[in-house]
């Protein structure tokens, strides 16, 4: 991972991926046991990726956009629904920084991430503020 | 009889959904806040789980009311507040019906939707809506 990148590096506008990613038992198993989801109270009915699933590659992506390991922390995201995730399919997600501001000494940074098919048809859409958690004046 | 979706009252309770906060060996999160020692340095009660985590749980609750509808029309607005979460805690996601609204063929719900420490804290707070049928 690149290094983390200050506040004045990273602008409205930069790119989130474009990247893939496989929608197969693996990566639904690895959900499963991350948001503790309980299958037996709560099966998904069609063929589809339980919802919350898109959202955590996310972190990862946004962090490559942002640099480094950083100390980020979600503080609000939005999220719209427009159709089901399919088992057995890849998705393609990409964004870009749409607004970054310093509230209370902290540098806040807010994405909007969009997840496709792989025909293009539009899934899922994000719009998250990270938070990083560390005050300008107490970085290193 | 099943009461229809479009039916269900304004000021109705749905079904929560309670956890007990775990940290799974894959985060797919990068940040240190998920990191015990670093949390704590940084005055947290210890490692936060990712907010992917929490609005995982938050997810059951809304897909366990909407179902599929969820899927294709959902709409949800959270905000983390609180001090988050951390293993251990007893946290348990939570709505109500607010507003209805004609839409298309069917009708949008509008939600007050947040999540409580046991100790009846939030933790997140937000907003969920869903066209039904």
């Amino acid at each position: 991972m690149s290094a983390e990148k200050t506040f004045d590096e990273i602008a409205i506008g930069d790119g989130i991926g474009p990247k893939e990613y496989l929608v197969d038992e693996k990566a639904i198993k690895d959900f499963v046991e991350y948001g503790q989801w309980d299958s037996k109270k709560f099966p998904m009915k069609g063929p589809y990726a339980p919802p919350g699933f898109s959202v955590t590659s996310h972190a990862r992506l946004s962090a490559e956009a942002l640099g480094g390991p950083g100390v980020r922390v979600w503080a609000k995201s939005e999220h719209e629904y427009f159709q089901p995730i399919r088992l057995g399919g890849k998705i393609i997600k990409k964004g870009k920084i749409v607004d970054k501001y310093t509230k209370r000494g902290r540098d806040y940074f807010v994405t909007d991430i969009e997840t496709f098919d792989e025909k293009g048809t539009l899934l899922f859409r994000s719009r998250e503020t990270i938070m990083m958690s560390v005050k300008r004046e107490e970085k290193p | 009889m099943k009461t229809k979706m479009k039916d269900v009252a304004v000021g109705y309770a749905i079904p929560p959904v309670t956890k007990v906060a775990a940290m799974p060996e894959w985060t797919g999160e990068t940040s240190r806040i998920h990191e015990e020692s670093y949390a704590k340095s940084m005055g947290m009660r210890g490692a936060l789980l990712g907010g992917s985590q929490v609005f995982a749980y938050m997810s059951q609750m809304l897909y366990g009311f909407f179902g599929d509808d969820w899927l294709k029309h959902g709409k949800v607005s959270v905000a983390f507040i609180g001090g988050g979460v951390i293993p251990g805690d007893k946290v348990t996601a939570r709505g109500v019906v607010t507003r209805k609204e004609p839409e298309d063929s069917g009708m949008r719900l509008y939600l007050d939707i947040w999540m409580e420490h046991q100790d009846g804290n939030k933790v997140v707070a937000g907003t969920a809506s869903c066209r039904v049928s």
